[in-house]
């Protein structure tokens, strides 16, 4: 099967060309287009710009895509939220329009559940993987989830307040380092000390699998508050001692969940996934374990319509096409279907 | 009006101390640097209306709404600026937040207000921290 894929939700336009028979997905074509630079320059995303420079790119983008010929896609897979609502809606409207006028059924995605898949990508993931523990860290969620089978999540813990991708974007701002934070907080940490400053592990001894941010970022504040003027080399201790203390509750909390939930597999999912502490200390820590750890490659850990494509494809076998593709709409609050652990 | 905090606990009791007062405003907007206690403070009113879900930093959701059971309110709107840049009222319509500030039964606690072009009115409340001293202060 071979499905076409649109990823509108933020700040990038994306679409890609999908094959596979939902258990493993070969990528035919990946582009994106990112709005990055054009943010920069407001300091900050504007919805409405973000969603005005989706028009224009969008169709074009779609006609570049060359591996397909009139009537051999079977379906059309768009990213419905959670994201930006106007951003969103560029998206969704032109993918219900090719889906209505081609005639075939259009899938819903969730962008996180997009992210998940982001690791099944060009890999062939056998049912024996399961049941797959999944750390979700990008700049609005951290989480960790349970995957018993394809499509089927249980929540076992979150975090209380801020994001761990958030936490990196306001070490970086506080710093004065670049947008996104999660790239220039890792490169600065790259050259810095870890242990050159004592930052708090928030949670890290709870008994649940929930996470706290908003402390760290604190932290991070009162202490380069104490400082007159930083050198670079401050800079990156300061760095390599907040990803180093991330890092450390990311992972420690994810072997709890492990040990409990005995997963064939752990895989870590969403834009923090390229950090390569992160991806090293995962590795690290189950090296010894009979359990595997899967982390995307690095082409897929940022926003892409690959992963929504394999996402749409699983749905489509799992029977979660519209046959209209008139009802669906944008979410913006989106939350991936699942329940909670005690639930 | 200036209040003095030591930690977490005691922002989310002086959160709940000012429930009514921030219901009389309808809208709160909260100055503050990062990290001063903004988000703490609106998860102390959240939990001071009964809402028993976790109420999380709203700046990559950019809004988020939670039901409230109260005489005089419906719903605990909480905003987030900080990821936009200047906020017109366009912008301000798309988010939907216009529409949310005019429905009298909401209480909209935005964070970053500074992000607006043209100020919404309400009441300001501003946050510091200092060492270990969260200070809330409002006209």
């Amino acid at each position: 099967m071979k499905i076409l894929a649109i990823e509108t939700s933020c700040d990038e336009t994306a679409v890609a060309l999908v094959e596979g028979d939902g258990s493993s997905f070969t990528v035919l074509e990946n582009l994106v287009s990112s709005q990055i630079s054009t943010h920069q320059q407001y300091g900050g995303v504007v919805p409405e710009v973000a969603a005005r420079m989706h028009v224009p790119v969008l169709p074009p983008m779609i006609a570049a895509l060359t591996g397909w010929k009139k009537g051999d896609i079977d379906a059309v897979a768009v990213t419905t939220g959670p994201g930006l609502s106007t951003a969103l809606r560029v998206g969704v409207e032109t993918a219900k329009a090719l889906a209505v006028s081609w005639g075939i059924p259009l899938v819903p995605v969730d962008h996180i559940e997009g992210h998940i898949y982001a690791n099944f990508l060009d890999r062939t993931v056998r049912a024996d993987a399961f049941p797959i523990l999944c750390l979700i860290v990008s700049g609005g969620h951290t989480e960790l989830v349970l995957m018993k089978d394809h499509g089927e999540y249980t929540f076992l813990g979150q975090t209380r307040d801020d994001a761990a991708g958030e936490a990196f974007d306001k070490t970086a701002a506080q710093l004065g380092l670049s947008y996104p934070g999660g790239p220039s907080v890792s490169l600065a940490a790259s050259k810095g000390n870890a242990e050159a400053y004592i930052l708090p592990r928030p949670m890290l001894w709870t008994e649940d699998y929930d996470f706290s941010f908003s402390g760290l970022k604190t932290a991070v504040r009162n202490l380069i508050a104490g400082f007159d003027s930083p050198s670079d080399q401050m800079i990156a201790d300061v760095c390599a001692s907040f990803q180093a203390a991330v890092v450390e509750v990311l992972v420690k909390k994810t072997h709890n969940a492990a040990m409990e939930c005995m997963p064939k597999t752990v895989m870590l999912c969403g834009g923090v996934s390229a950090n390569r502490a992160l991806r090293g200390a995962l590795q690290a820590v189950f090296a010894k374990t009979d359990i595997a750890v899967l982390v995307p490659e690095l082409t897929y850990t940022t926003d892409n319509a690959a992963m929504i494509g394999a996402a749409g494809l699983r749905g489509l076998v799992d029977g979660k096409a519209a046959q209209d593709p008139l009802v669906i709409d944008a979410d913006s609050a989106k939350t991936l279907g699942g329940h909670w652990k005690w639930e | 009006m200036k209040h003095e905090t030591q930690n977490i606990q005691e922002v989310h009791t002086l959160a709940a101390q000012l429930v009514e007062t921030l219901i009389d405003a309808r809208v709160v907007l909260l100055q503050g640097e990062l990290g001063a206690g903004k988000t703490t403070f609106t998860q102390g009113v959240a939990k001071a209306l009964g809402i028993n879900k976790l109420v999380r930093s709203p700046t990559y959701t950019l809004v988020n709404v939670y039901s409230v059971a109260h005489p005089r309110i419906d719903q605990l709107v909480h905003v987030d600026l900080y990821r936009l840049a200047l906020v017109n009222e366009q912008e301000l319509k798309q988010i939907g937040l216009d529409e949310l500030v005019r429905n009298a039964r909401s209480l909209v606690m935005i964070e970053w207000p500074e992000r607006l072009e043209k100020p919404v009115p309400g009441l300001t409340l501003h946050f510091a921290l200092k060492g270990d001293v969260y200070t809330v202060e409002y006209k």
